[in-house]
């Protein structure tokens, strides 16, 4: 891409220095000669301590790869992440290793995510031990501490992964994310893979985790609904690229973006009143391949709005401020919430 | 510490901890039921006995050529295996057999598997050039005969048993390389290894703490089929006259023997051949067996 657009960085609360920034990261995948697949293609933001961001967007649209990018366990083909003033993307060996005791993951399986040759006890340990922090006698105590944090039976610590429910073993992962007291959690889905009555639990536990230690979440999810309490801002991405940032409860009232939208559209609400007024806003088509992204805006061959030919197709609308800490790309974004409707 | 979310109902399975159905646990309850693999543990469990009992006792010295004994015997009450071209007891040095065999066949495998998982480990793990120098390495050698180079590679570095066990491993580890490599392939990307790097594992916890133990019963399986090869190897050699240095005695040497003296004394052939055989197949059984107890998706 020619035109990669700097985002500048939208702040909820100003003057606050942020704690990850991340700065016009790309990352193409190779794909046989002289094609890529551009699954992060020029994305910035910010995270400020304590908040909680959440980044929103369909299978294949890039954002567990950007997870990944910050958390360093794939490295990025171009830009920076800034975690606490440190750009890690120059990091290496040791000294990326240590970086990562400020910044942990939690995994989207939990049936993929534990080694099931390892007791749970060892699982929790394992970040303890990477960087004898601690051994003997006080590691298990943490660990059985860590354990009840999570809210599960602190003797299960010699049990393995496989005697456990879902819910009980990202209750697992949480505890291995916690043990380093880390200040940044990237949540990669942590409750796609869990039945509906379990991931409020663990949307829950998170919130507790969050209030307790003053953690800072960057909540990866593919539908608004979850993400919808738990998160300060949102951040919407589709093909690799940031469409839409908002504050919360900004972007559930309005949307200046037509695939936001589309998005909040698909929610099923639970009261058949309301129900039974919604329109779903039908996007045509698939995810265009990122192997080959349509020109102009990425958005313009599903959206309901476009102008084709037109600007549309032609130039890459750039993420703008449209309202108060309310940025979106799109070239018409005045007139998404006239144009799409979304109750009958 | 004042997290609202409770111990809830769904983990009253109780405080006391549970029996662990592990690896190890379940796979020998599979292993208990192939009969065969059993009747097999039980042969060499007895050879294990006589080999060990053979360090320290044997009815007679069995390189010692014993006065007022005939030569070539047949079985008696004072030599219950009889004797060989020499007048020494039969029984004596096939005791002494079955402790080299089970010498060489064992620490061949731990040469191949220390050898082979760590040059597996090494290529599946890291990949890129340092895969393809060995994978490279290991196919060339694949078009040899792994015998041809074991009796090279023996003339070379002169006799012994070390040197033997040595010779077998030349090439028998290369099996067990592919196999570790293949695992440590697939295992590399799974999203535990993934973890474990994000909390700050170095390569070599990953490589031995992760994919070494989750590979583990291909490896195990593999590692027994190492015994019979390398115990057949070292009869053959023997038997060729190129393996253990007399007077020490080998099932291959005794063989070796016996067939020279066939018109004269069928015995002294018979039971090394027997003994070969039965151990053969025992080891082949066990490691069927534990194939199937311990690697199900294998199963053939």
């Amino acid at each position: 891409m020619t035109d990669t657009v700097v985002a500048p960085a939208p702040r909820v609360v100003p003057a606050v220095e942020p704690l990850l920034r991340v700065v016009n990261v790309v990352k193409h995948f190779g794909a046989g000669v002289g094609s890529s697949v551009k699954a992060v293609d020029g994305v910035s933001f910010d995270i400020l301590p304590g908040e909680t961001v959440g980044l929103v967007g369909e299978s294949g649209c890039g954002k567990s790869t950007l997870g990944r990018l910050i958390t360093q366990l794939i490295p990025v083909t171009s830009g920076e992440v800034v975690l606490d003033g440190v750009d890690i993307t120059r990091l290496r060996g040791e000294k990326l290793r240590q970086q990562r005791k400020q910044l942990q993951m939690i995994f989207q399986d939990p049936y993929a995510s534990l080694d099931p040759r390892m007791t749970v006890g060892d699982i929790i340990a394992e970040p303890l031990v990477n960087f004898k922090m601690i051994s003997g006698r006080a590691k298990d105590a943490r660990v059985q501490e860590l354990l009840r944090t999570v809210g599960l039976n602190p003797y299960f610590n010699n049990r393995y992964p496989h005697e456990f429910s879902g819910g009980q073993r990202q209750r697992i992962g949480i505890a291995r994310a916690l043990a380093l007291n880390p200040r940044l959690i990237i949540c990669d889905e942590p409750v796609s893979a869990l039945d509906v009555s379990i991931q409020a639990q663990i949307i829950n536990l998170l919130e507790d985790l969050q209030r307790e230690f003053t953690l800072t979440y960057l909540f990866i999810a593919h539908d608004l609904s979850v993400v919808r309490h738990i998160s300060n801002r949102v951040m919407v991405m589709y093909l690799g690229k940031i469409v839409e940032v908002a504050p919360s409860e900004d972007l559930y009232t309005s949307q200046e973006h037509p695939y936001t939208r589309a998005l909040l559209s698909s929610i099923p609400v639970p009261d058949p009143r309301i129900e039974s007024k919604r329109r779903l806003v039908e996007l045509s088509g698939e995810i265009p391949s990122p192997l080959n992204p349509p020109s102009g805006c990425r958005f313009h061959t599903r959206c309901p709005i476009a102008q084709v030919p037109g600007v549309c197709a032609d130039v890459e609308p750039p993420l703008e401020l449209k309202g108060d800490g309310h940025l979106a790309a799109c070239h018409f974004s005045e007139q998404v919430r006239t144009k799409i409707a979304i109750t009958v | 510490m004042a997290i609202s979310t409770p111990v809830l109902e769904e983990y009253a399975g109780g405080t006391v901890a549970r029996e662990q159905v592990g690896l190890w646990r379940d796979g020998f309850r599979r292993l208990r039921r192939n009969r065969l693999a059993l009747a097999a543990l039980v042969y060499l469990t007895i050879l294990f006995v006589v080999a060990i009992v053979a360090l320290f006792w044997t009815p007679y010295n069995p390189a010692a050529i014993l006065p007022n004994t005939l030569t070539f015997l047949g079985p008696s009450a004072a030599h219950p295996l009889g004797t060989d071209d020499l007048g020494r007891d039969l029984l004596s040095r096939m005791m002494q057999g079955a402790q080299i065999s089970l010498i060489v066949g064992v620490g061949t495998s731990a040469i191949v598997l220390t050898v082979g998982v760590v040059v597996g480990l090494i290529a599946g793990y890291f990949r890129g050039w340092i895969d393809n120098v060995i994978s490279v390495f290991i196919n060339i050698f694949y078009g040899i005969p792994g015998i041809l180079v074991a009796i090279i590679l023996y003339l070379v570095l002169g006799r012994g048993l070390g040197n033997i066990m040595i010779a077998i491993s030349a090439t028998a580890w290369m099996d067990m390389a592919r196999l570790v490599r293949g695992q440590a392939f697939s295992i590399r990307e799974r999203e535990y290894i993934e973890a474990a790097r994000a909390s700050g594992a170095r390569s070599g916890k990953i490589l031995f703490g992760h994919i070494l133990p989750n590979s583990l019963g291909p490896i195990i399986v593999q590692a027994t089929f190492v015994i019979p090869i390398a115990i057949l190897t070292e009869a053959f050699l023997s038997y060729l006259g190129l393996g253990i240095p007399s007077p020490l005695a080998s099932w291959g040497s005794i063989a070796s023997e016996g067939y020279a003296a066939l018109p004269l004394e069928p015995y002294m052939m018979l039971w090394p051949a027997v003994a070969l055989s039965l151990t053969l197949l025992a080891f082949n059984f066990l490691g069927d067996g534990l194939r199937d107890a311990f690697d199900p998706r294998q199963r053939l």
